[in-house]
């Protein structure tokens, strides 16, 4: 099964902007390379995707077909998902290959941060081969507004978008594909009704700390709006805690964690055992919040019958983010010393087309940024929840990863596990994290 | 030489014939095949010493050159920054949490693997397989510590094996989450002296296996039972192995990094709770779910495990140092 499989990698990559910014200061050194030859016969891709993976099955097709029409020989190179490292390790030798792809965040924390990676606004205005429409025309700006050179170019230009969304089986729950709750009292009233028939309706890899904080960060967001998160996370002074949102979102956690209607166990089980239980109907939960890569990761254990659909996390009262959606993009990018740049984004203008970029949703079962390329089944739901939010759409964790990596390891994470082992209440909880971002602070 | 029957005796250190602080002997006296093997010494010393500057003793000038930077490694330039990196690791209670982490596996697993590994000397050597029970203690060791770790994973799960055969056995009382995040650290520790036992008894035996059968079966006669031989025989007379042992343990113990990453999971990084020095390095560089691209930071840290590694070293080394027994 193909699997975006970003559980493991999909705060990484954000997460390295934030290192970037620290010295972001100094990172001007590195500029643009020289232009290139007008027309190249070959060019180097070094891939975030492993061989026999769909999307690298995919692609492959993708570059057949353009050897074969254009002439020019891609040297491919599938390194999987620590691709940017060997790419940045090349960035100060120079010999970098001429294309490569990964989450976006991680190309803006890799690359981006150390102006590594060229601008592809003459890309973005190319007509896609075989169509009429510019890729501008076809991706949404929004996707890739936090992706751009201090020109002000777009230099991801994504080919993949993916998000949390709280995932059901639509087989066992008809009532919820009918009418899915849609306010916090509301999803507490089915969490409840569930409860008394003896689930535990949440399912929850809790050893996977950044899992417990999908719920807190969503709650956060509903709250108090999407960006106030990495504000938090880089506020020296721990005054930004003091937003109620905060402390609201926080008491709708403690009402979960101490609601009983988490799963038995889901600190103590090791990662993938809940949600594939979830998923297997081996243990009594319904509801998984989780990336839109659950259907294929959980596809293989998933019990006969099961429907992948899913609903937006509950909205809540006077909540300045009840119409947020979060969305990541996984993306092309030229590093900026390619020596065969001109190639590379012939070839990118080449996969954008709708038959090419396709595959991606239909073989790969995964969303494209393209409004008009139909969505896979499983990911119709999210789709409709991403196209509703419209501009409100919030990277993945806030960004907070991005902006502060330590402060994401060392204080966000831990204060969430301790808080969903029990071991915090909502207000100590809050407090913890404002405290401890003061003193995190205080190290510089 | 001791006396047959007699159980040896360290060799008094003044009756050490002395050699350091002599006058070397000047080549002219020396024979041809000394003269040659003198005219050999660089041109055999050399590809080993550059090899050994290149890969060694550079990067580790380099760590700590980069330990007095904010540097991100990638591309970018570096800024001098002092001291400050190690003065953030003494603020810094996530290093403080990883430091203490490793001492605490380099004495309680330290503890627990000696006593283990001499009890096992003690009653393997009276045994008949014994060879085929030291392969088999030794095999944790020889596979993958990943795979080690996700298979402890399985076997420690609430509903695993562990706690299925406690209740089987009617002790389900004793059943715990062994995997929760409070328990995570002391269940490592034990899966490191299990993993790790094998290899010192190993080690150990094969300075007991030295030792003349005739020493052990003097002490049989003299009435010394297996703890009295051990005592008397084995460890004074395979010293210099336990002292190479313990070294080793030092050294390793330190390094801990991917058992406690298999352990912990698949899908992230290690709870504050659970690292080590090595595993803090690696998010606070390259690794992790959030890693933080601060290498001047992870030098520094580097430098701080060499200077405590050295500095343990040492100190082991004048505590355990004995003269060698002739035997």
């Amino acid at each position: 099964m193909k699997r975006l499989n970003l559980s493991g990698y999909g705060g990484r990559g954000v997460a390295v902007l934030a290192a970037a910014t620290l010295i972001g200061g100094l990172a001007g050194g590195c500029g643009p390379a020289k232009p290139t030859s007008a027309d190249s016969k070959e060019l180097t891709y070094w891939s975030m995707w492993k061989q026999g993976e769909d999307q690298q099955k995919v692609l492959q097709a993708a570059i057949d077909g353009f050897e074969k029409s254009s002439g020019v020989k891609v040297k491919v190179q599938w390194s999987g998902r620590d691709v940017l490292k060997q790419v940045a390790a090349r960035l100060n030798a120079g010999d970098v290959p001429d294309l490569t792809d990964q989450d976006g965040a991680a190309i803006a924390g890799n690359l981006g941060a150390v102006d590594g990676v060229r601008g592809l606004a003459d890309v973005y205005a190319t007509t896609i081969p075989g169509e009429s429409k510019k890729i501008s025309d076809v991706i949404a700006p929004g996707l890739v507004a936090s992706y751009k050179t201090k020109a002000g170019e777009p230099f991801v230009v994504p080919y993949e978008v993916f998000g949390s969304t709280m995932w059901y089986d639509a087989a066992k729950h008809p009532e919820l594909a009918a009418n899915p709750p849609r306010t916090w009292a509301e999803f507490i009233t089915v969490l409840d009704a569930m409860k008394a028939k003896g689930r535990t309706p949440l399912a929850l890899d809790g050893d996977v700390k950044s899992y417990d904080a999908y719920w807190t960060t969503w709650s956060i967001i509903r709250h108090g709006g999407p960006g106030l998160l990495a504000k938090a996370a880089t506020d020296k002074s721990g005054d930004t805690f003091d937003n109620p949102a905060f402390l609201a979102a926080a008491k709708d956690m403690e009402q979960l964690i101490k609601g009983g209607y988490l799963a038995k166990d889901f600190n103590g089980t090791k990662w993938p055992t809940q949600q594939n239980a979830w998923a297997a109907g081996k243990s009594p939960t319904d509801f998984l919040l989780m990336g839109t890569w659950a259907p294929s990761e959980t596809g293989p254990q998933a019990a006969p019958g099961f429907t992948y659909r899913s609903m937006p996390f509950p909205t809540v009262d006077g909540g300045k983010g009840n119409s947020a959606a979060e969305g990541g993009v996984i993306g092309f990018a030229v590093p900026a010393k390619a020596k065969h740049s001109d190639a590379a984004k012939k070839f990118i203008a080449y996969f954008m087309n709708g038959e090419r970029l396709g595959k991606i949703s239909s073989d790969a079962q995964n969303l494209t940024p393209r409004a008009d390329v139909k969505a896979p089944a499983t990911l119709a739901d999210y789709a409709k929840e991403l196209g509703n939010a419209g501009a409100d759409v919030y990277l993945p964790s806030d960004n907070a990863p991005a902006v502060a990596p330590q402060w994401v390891s060392n204080v966000w994470e831990p204060a969430n596990a301790d808080f969903f082992n029990g071991k915090l209440d909502a207000a100590g909880f809050v407090k913890r994290l404002k405290d401890e971002s003061v003193k995190l602070g205080k190290q510089g | 030489m001791s006396q047959v029957g007699t159980v040896p005796r360290e060799v008094p250190r003044a009756a050490r014939p002395r050699t350091r602080g002599q006058a070397r002997p000047r080549s002219r006296g020396q024979s041809p095949v000394a003269r040659a093997r003198r005219r050999m010494y660089w041109p055999f010393i050399t590809p080993a010493l550059v090899v050994y500057v290149a890969f060694f003793i550079g990067p580790a000038l380099a760590s700590v050159w980069i330990s007095l930077h904010r540097w991100r490694g990638a591309g970018d330039d570096m800024t001098f920054t002092g001291l400050d990196n190690y003065r953030r690791l003494l603020d810094d209670d996530a290093f403080v949490a990883a430091f203490a982490n490793s001492l605490k596996i380099l004495v309680i697993c330290g503890v627990g693997i000696f006593a283990l590994a001499f009890a096992l000397t003690i009653v393997l050597r009276e045994l008949r397989w014994r060879r085929a029970l030291r392969s088999l203690l030794f095999f944790p060791y020889i596979v993958s510590p990943i795979a080690i770790g996700v298979a402890l994973g399985l076997l420690l799960e609430p509903d695993g094996l562990a706690n299925s055969a406690l209740r089987l056995v009617g002790l389900g009382g004793l059943a715990e989450p062994w995997l929760a995040p409070d328990r995570l650290f002391a269940t490592i520790l034990v899966g490191i002296v299990w993993v790790t036992t094998g290899f010192y008894v190993i080690l150990l035996m094969t300075g007991q296996e030295r030792i003349p059968a005739y020493y052990y079966e003097a002490a049989e006669l003299a009435g010394a039972t297996p703890i009295q031989q051990f005592r008397h025989v084995t460890l004074p007379m395979s010293w210099d192995v336990v002292s190479v042992a313990a070294v080793l343990w030092v050294i390793n113990s330190l390094k801990i990094f991917e058992f406690v990453y298999a352990f912990v999971g698949t899908g992230d990084s290690p709870p504050v709770q659970a690292r080590t020095i090595p595993i803090y390095q690696f998010i606070m560089t390259t690794g992790g779910r959030s890693p933080a691209y601060e290498l001047g930071y992870g030098c520094a840290m580097g430098v701080v495990m060499v200077v405590l590694v050295s500095v343990l070293v040492v100190l082991l080394r004048r505590v355990m140092r004995r003269d060698a027994i002739q035997f």
